[in-house]
């Protein structure tokens, strides 16, 4: 038994997750009684109900010795994060157009088939589609650039 | 008659110069979107949730509700072209609408799916108009029990039908009930796990998570993946998708089996257009002369499942409308979009703002006519779409969920949530952990625990109250009785795998 799978794991992080949050909730809320409860008692409950779940996945999983292939697509999990991540960042401090340009250049990264010439049509026409519904039919509050 | 005045009324309401506006927006953008693998219905609806803010709660609604049957409606054609269904509930379509593209039948294909997809939406309203007052009736005599039985129903039905395990879908559902958790008790006023964050005092958005989980992880899971294709245009022509004459006569049955599952399995809560279509795929198999055909091309296997996801799609307002249960995130929003209009879901929405719920009902009818224009005619534009390479598509689809995302609350922090809750889909997605319980348990977990309370109360701690009401009663064996064969299906299956990885070694 040397493969403990991905599933497997994921069960015993639910498992500590709901304890940890059990033991949090039982020190930090009000609990109150099964008269009447306190704004902890639902949320402990809960807590211990998914401790118990990830549990059971986890010796599902040993039973059953699942063998899930699993190929994670790393380049596409950090190049679209981070692309979202500039999205967030940017949009309040330098408006639309280059949160737009950050989502739009750093994620298109992640399918490796698109020349630079093309990223930039793609972000202008993008731009514009936002611009045209977001602000103009819409109208909402984004500025396409901040301070301008 | 009552039912045909109400009826008339609504027609009105939803042949309005505005109304008939957005229902063409709403199917428009639903077709699109159903085409485009990799966004689904939740994806569309969240994407445009923000835009109904603009708008008047029947015309919001009406829109909403036309991009979530229109999907449907599209999906059909990316499992029928190209092996990749649109949205989950044509996945069943693939089996014989692709081997129908192989053998040159694309055109009938889609021209069939369409007729099939109108008669179960055809059939869906009817039961619509005809259950929805009569629900009514019945909901007067609901109290907190019942609400928490049904919902307890719907979150263990949810469960037992995704992919995945049951004990996996349990798990989601549970951690989906906890997030909902996140935010202000509505009894004491107590804030609980906003750990100082003053964002989420009204609770995670919604629509962050449903875009995270959906959109984000879709997008992620189909970078690489989804390659575009070419087709002959005479493959689409008018006279390419007449069917012959044993195709018609070979589909009546599907049909009506298919629309009546769906009708089903749409009015339940948890389940839905996805389990309707795999669901009646299945019996039509079983009933089948030509088993033998199926997975190579028969037409019963595209008739059914198309006529009872439709079904399916109409019907699933009957809870969401006359109970104010969403059966599924989808509903949820609905219900959403009606809620930031000041309108409270439940029993009196049909009563109280009989406009709304006949005028929404109605426009399904005019919804689904637009639909048979849009997809008989116009197909050659949509096959065009599927041309689109998806390095060019994925970015548009993370702009407009980080624009959507972002003018819900302008909120920053919502946008890093669903960058975080993508991320966590796409690792969850991988392990084959269904990401719609967990919405479902998010979107009820805060009505479960208000029912669940408010019941304690009433009866001073003595859980005999959910089994001394017959109606809570009876929903509660109907729960017991599906998690009983949700876990003699899953132990099955199972023993099965694991004697095939035996007979493997």
């Amino acid at each position: 038994m040397n493969k403990f799978s991905a599933e497997g794991l994921t069960g015993v992080v639910f498992l500590v997750l709901g304890m940890g949050v059990f033991f949090y909730t039982y020190n930090e809320v009000e609990i109150g009684s099964l008269q009447e409860m306190g704004p902890g008692f639902f949320p402990a409950i809960m807590s211990i109900i998914v401790a118990i779940l990830g549990g059971c996945v986890t010796i599902g999983s040993i039973i059953k010795q699942s063998q899930l292939i699993e190929k994670y697509n790393f380049k596409a999990m950090i190049l679209v994060s981070i692309g979202l991540i500039f999205f967030a960042l940017l949009i309040e401090k330098l408006g639309l157009l280059f949160a737009i340009l950050g989502l739009v250049v750093v994620s298109s990264f992640a399918d490796s088939k698109l020349t630079i010439k093309q990223k930039i049509l793609l972000f202008l026409g993008l731009f514009l589609i936002a611009f045209l519904v977001f602000n103009v039919l819409l109208g909402m509050p984004l500025s396409a650039v901040k301070g301008a | 008659m009552e039912l045909l005045e109400n009826a008339y009324m609504g027609l009105g309401v939803a042949l309005s110069f505005n109304n008939l506006l957005y229902c063409f927006l709403g199917v428009f953008i639903g077709t699109l979107l159903g085409v485009i693998p990799g966004i689904g219905v939740l994806a569309a609806i969240s994407m445009l949730f923000p835009v109904t803010f603009h708008l008047d709660p029947t015309a919001a609604l009406i829109m909403l509700a036309g991009i979530w049957y229109g999907t449907t409606y599209g999906g059909s054609t990316a499992s029928i072209l190209l092996n990749v269904p649109g949205s989950p509930s044509n996945a069943v379509t693939c089996l014989d609408g692709y081997p129908m593209t192989k053998q040159g039948r694309a055109g009938v294909a889609l021209f069939m799916t369409t007729v099939a997809s109108f008669f179960g939406g055809t059939l869906g309203i009817i039961l619509l108009m005809l259950f929805s007052p009569i629900i009514v009736n019945y909901a007067v005599a609901f109290g907190a029990p019942e609400y928490f039985s049904l919902m307890l129903l719907g979150l263990v039905a949810a469960c037992s039908v995704s992919d995945g395990s049951f004990v996996k879908g349990l798990l989601m559902v549970a951690v989906g009930i906890f997030l909902g958790m996140i935010g202000t008790d509505i009894y004491t006023g107590t804030p609980r796990f906003v750990f100082g964050l003053i964002e989420l005092g009204d609770g995670l958005s919604l629509i962050a998570l449903s875009m995270g989980l959906f959109g984000v992880s879709e997008v992620m899971a189909s970078i690489g993946k989804v390659s575009a294709v070419k087709f002959d245009k005479s493959l689409f022509s008018m006279s390419a998708m007449k069917p012959t004459k044993d195709e018609m006569r070979r589909s009546w049955l599907p049909m009506l089996r298919g629309g009546g599952i769906g009708a089903f399995f749409g009015a339940l809560p948890g389940t839905g257009p996805s389990l309707a279509a795999f669901v009646s795929y299945a019996i039509e198999k079983r009933v089948s002369k030509r088993k033998e055909e199926f997975g190579k091309g028969a037409i019963e296997g595209i008739m059914a499942p198309e006529s009872a996801n439709n079904s399916a799609d109409q019907t699933a307002f009957i809870p969401t409308l006359s109970l104010g249960i969403p059966g599924s995130p989808t509903m949820a929003l609905m219900l959403g979009a009606l809620m930031i209009h000041g309108i409270s879901p439940g029993p009196t929405l049909v009563t109280e703002h009989a406009d709304l719920f006949w005028g929404l009902v109605m426009s399904f009818w005019v919804g689904n006519i637009l639909l048979v224009l849009l997809n008989v005619p116009l197909i050659g534009l949509w096959v065009r779409v599927l041309t689109i390479p998806y390095h060019y598509l994925f970015p548009a689809v993370l702009m407009f969920i980080a624009i959507g995302t972002y003018s819900v609350n302008y909120s920053v922090l919502d946008i890093l949530l669903v960058t975080f809750f993508g991320l966590i889909g796409y690792v969850l997605r991988m392990q084959k952990f269904a990401m719609a319980p967990l919405i479902l348990g998010f979107v009820l977990g805060p009505l479960v625990e208000q029912h669940f309370r408010r019941s304690m109360l009433i009866s001073e701690g003595d859980f005999s109250i959910f089994i001394n009401r017959p109606i809570s009663l009876t929903i509660l064996v109907i729960t017991l009785l599906i998690s009983l064969w949700a876990i003699f299906a899953g132990v099955k299956s199972m023993r099965y795998q694991k004697t095939m990885l035996e007979r493997a070694e």
